[in-house]
Formats: C-alpha cells, structure tokens, sequence
C-alpha cells in the first residue's frame, strides 16, 4: 500500500497501537519525508491514537493538497500514494468526521466511487477549510 | 532598571509591529508594578545597569545582540512570540532570566525560563456589561484554519444571536478595529476559543477573560490545566460538547453567573500571582 517499506512498518506500529515505536520511526522520517503525502497519511494515523482528530482531519488535508500538486511532488522527488492509500484517506475522513458529528461529510467521504468524485470532494474541503496549506 | 522594546527594530516583519503595538497593555499589566524607566536606545542603559529588553523573531538580530551581550550582562529577556517553540535554547542562557510566550514542556523544566500567557491585544477593554444582558450569546472572530474551527462554526450555528467576523487571514483586512473588536467581546456570553495555528494558546482566551466571557477552550492533551492549573474553564475535546453547555448554562442565569464569578477571580488572583513572582525574580 505505501511507497516505502519503512513506512509500511510504521503503519503496522499503529495499527497494533504501539505509540512510541510509531512515534519514535515517525520523528526519524519527520526531516525528509514531512511533506510527503504517505508520510502525512501515516501522521494522521497517529494523531487518531492521540485523539488529535483536528489535526487529524488537518494532516490528511496536507496529505491530499499534497497529492495533488505536481510540481512540488516532482521537485522534492516524492511520489503520489497508490490509489488503495487514496482510497483509505478518504474512508478516514469519512470516520473523523463521524467522530466530530459531522455525519453529511462523513457520508460524502465514504461514497466517493472514483477518483473524480474524491477530486469533487477535496475541493469541497478546500473551500470549507481555506486555511490548510503547507509551505512549499 | 531599564526596559527596552526591540520587537519593532532591526527587523521589518508583520509580527515585530504587532508585538509592540498590540502585546505593550498586556507587558504593562504584568510588568506594571516593577519600577523601571522605558529607554528608546539601548545606548541609554549603563553596563552595570538592569534591563528588561521586550522582543519577538530574535533569531533574525544576531548582530545586536552579540553587541548587547558585549556592553552588559545584567539582561532580562520577554520573548514575545514564538509560536513553534523555535529558538535555540542556548541562547537564553545569555540572559539573567527569560519570560517567554507560549508554553512547551522543555522550557518549563528550567529555573531561568517562565512561560506567561500569550496574553491580549491592547485596546479599549471593557467588562462592565452584566452578563444576563449581555447581547451575543456566542461569538467567533478570527480566520478558519482548518476542521477545529469549522467545526466551531457548525456545531453552534443555531445557537442565537450571535456574532460572527470570518477574516482571510490574521490581522486580514476585514479585521475589526480594536473598539468594535471589544465592543463585541464585551457584550457577549461565551467566547469559543480554538486551537492557534500551531500552538493550543491564542490571544482570544486572554481577551475573553479581560471582557468577562465565560471562555469555552479547546484543551488538547490537557494542555491548560498544565499551563493554567486550577483554572475553572470550560474546556472541551470536541466542539459538539460546546453546544450542549451553552444551552445548558445559558438557560440557568445564576449558575451563568456564578461560573462566570470563579473564572473572573482566579484570573485576577492568577495575574496577581503572576506580578508577585516576576517581582521575586526580577528582586525588586
């Protein structure tokens, strides 16, 4: 599912509630990969086990913007997440914004049936969350 | 004992001006009762003379300061700013003592560093209109960054009259002036106050406080009742849990008024607290 094997072991970390491995392979990776979209995908994954679910929701934005500018992702040799982990980041959204009672977005999040509707969507969340950006 | 503002000088930034117009009513109150006179050049200090030297973005004036700490070593330092806790903790060692904004845990555990609450943007600050009459039950003002504060807006929309200023980005152009900004505040019930952009401290729980509100705070890894012990602060996880206080409070005049009585006199005893032990360590 992820574009490193490192990163693939962090995810396992989570996902088997191991907080201080996680954390701790997490701030080795932070000063190279901060910005990449994976690594971001990973980030909000955490933030969950914090219950950090603004931040949360925050960091897959990134994650997403990320995503979808090119340019950046060429200049700093990073590459886009596989369809699979961009199908994930949304089914996530889907679930934090059911946490937070936001059950209209929640639903949008988790029907969207192709990329194009997941573009439709992250638009969407821009214009309702302007200020998320990352410094390129 | 002199005391200096550097924040606007040496360095042409957004940040540098607004500290120093907007942090001095905030400084004075905390630093009001120490005796000091305000100098506007640091030639006017001697080298064995006190100074209290008030800045922001420091890493950007090197050079004046390797020259200060040249010419005098009796220095204390407020750091305004710093939301991401970037300085390099080294430097502060040139310093007497050093009272910094925004709390993180590695700068509590040092003797000669305290953190102080980001505090309030100077202005007209007024808390004489009761609380029972007071016009908004809830406000928002400020920028939406991201799912906190949309979240904010949202789970409260319904709750009425309220006011509500969405700016494009901090100090933006649609910013209310600072009579409006606390003519708002002080005539409104509850103050909704979200996380900063990086840092869970923004001004608006300081100027909630100065205006009488009852703040509603958003408290991430219980971070204000470490910064802010015994504070009696409605604090929430989620902002679906504020919806349902204000309702509650809001329909109970005298429990309003007694939360709003506890929160106004621990922030007054805080303060107190707070001149009391500046005092201690300045030794005046």
């Amino acid at each position: 599912m992820f574009n490193k094997k490192e990163f693939e072991d962090i995810y396992q970390s989570i996902k088997n509630n191991q907080k201080d491995k996680a954390q701790k392979n997490l701030k080795l990776f932070r000063e190279k990969y901060d910005l990449d979209p994976d690594y971001l995908y990973l980030m909000a994954e955490f933030l969950i086990l914090e219950k950090r679910f603004y931040q949360a929701i925050d960091t897959i934005h990134v994650s997403l913007l990320v995503e979808n500018d090119d340019r950046f992702l060429l200049k700093n040799n990073f590459k886009k997440s596989t369809q699979e982990l961009i199908n994930k980041k949304y089914n996530l959204l889907g679930d934090l914004f059911e946490i937070i009672d936001i059950t209209e977005l929640s639903k949008q999040a988790k029907n969207l049936n192709s990329p194009k509707d997941q573009v439709f969507f992250f638009k969407k969340l821009q214009k309702l969350m302007p200020g998320i950006s990352f410094n390129k | 004992m002199k005391l200096f503002w550097n924040c606007h000088l040496y360095n042409d930034s957004f940040w540098g001006k607004y500290h120093y117009k907007n942090s001095n009513m905030w400084v004075n109150d905390i630093f009001g009762s120490v005796k000091f006179s305000e100098i506007n050049g640091i030639d006017q200090v001697k080298p064995d003379e006190k100074l209290i030297i008030i800045d922001s973005e420091i890493y950007k004036k090197k050079l004046f300061y390797e020259r200060l700490f040249n010419k005098n070593k009796k220095i204390y330092l407020v750091h305004l700013g710093d939301e991401g806790g970037k300085i390099n903790r080294n430097f502060y060692s040139n310093f007497l003592h050093v009272f910094r904004t925004f709390y993180f845990n590695n700068f509590a555990n040092s003797s000669r560093i305290t953190c102080i609450p980001v505090g309030y943007k100077t202005g007209p600050v007024k808390n004489s209109i009761n609380l029972n009459k007071r016009k908004y039950i809830w406000n928002f003002l400020g920028t939406i960054h991201g799912a906190s504060r949309y979240d904010l807006m949202l789970q409260n929309q319904h709750i009425k009259p309220n006011y509500i200023n969405i700016t494009k980005k901090f100090g933006g152009e649609n910013s209310l002036g600072p009579n409006e900004y606390y003519g708002v505040m002080s005539n409104t019930i509850f103050s909704l106050v979200s996380h900063g952009y990086y840092h869970p401290e923004t001004y608006r729980l300081y100027e909630s406080l100065e205006s009488g509100c009852i703040p509603i705070i958003e408290n991430p890894h219980n971070f204000f009742d470490i910064f802010l012990p015994k504070n009696p602060i409605i604090k929430i996880n989620l902002w679906k849990e504020s919806r349902e206080i204000i309702e509650d409070l809001n329909s109970n005049n005298k429990k309003k008024l007694d939360l709003s009585n506890s929160i106004q006199d621990w922030w007054i005893n805080y303060k107190s607290n707070l001149r009391n032990e500046i005092k201690k360590i300045l030794n005046v």
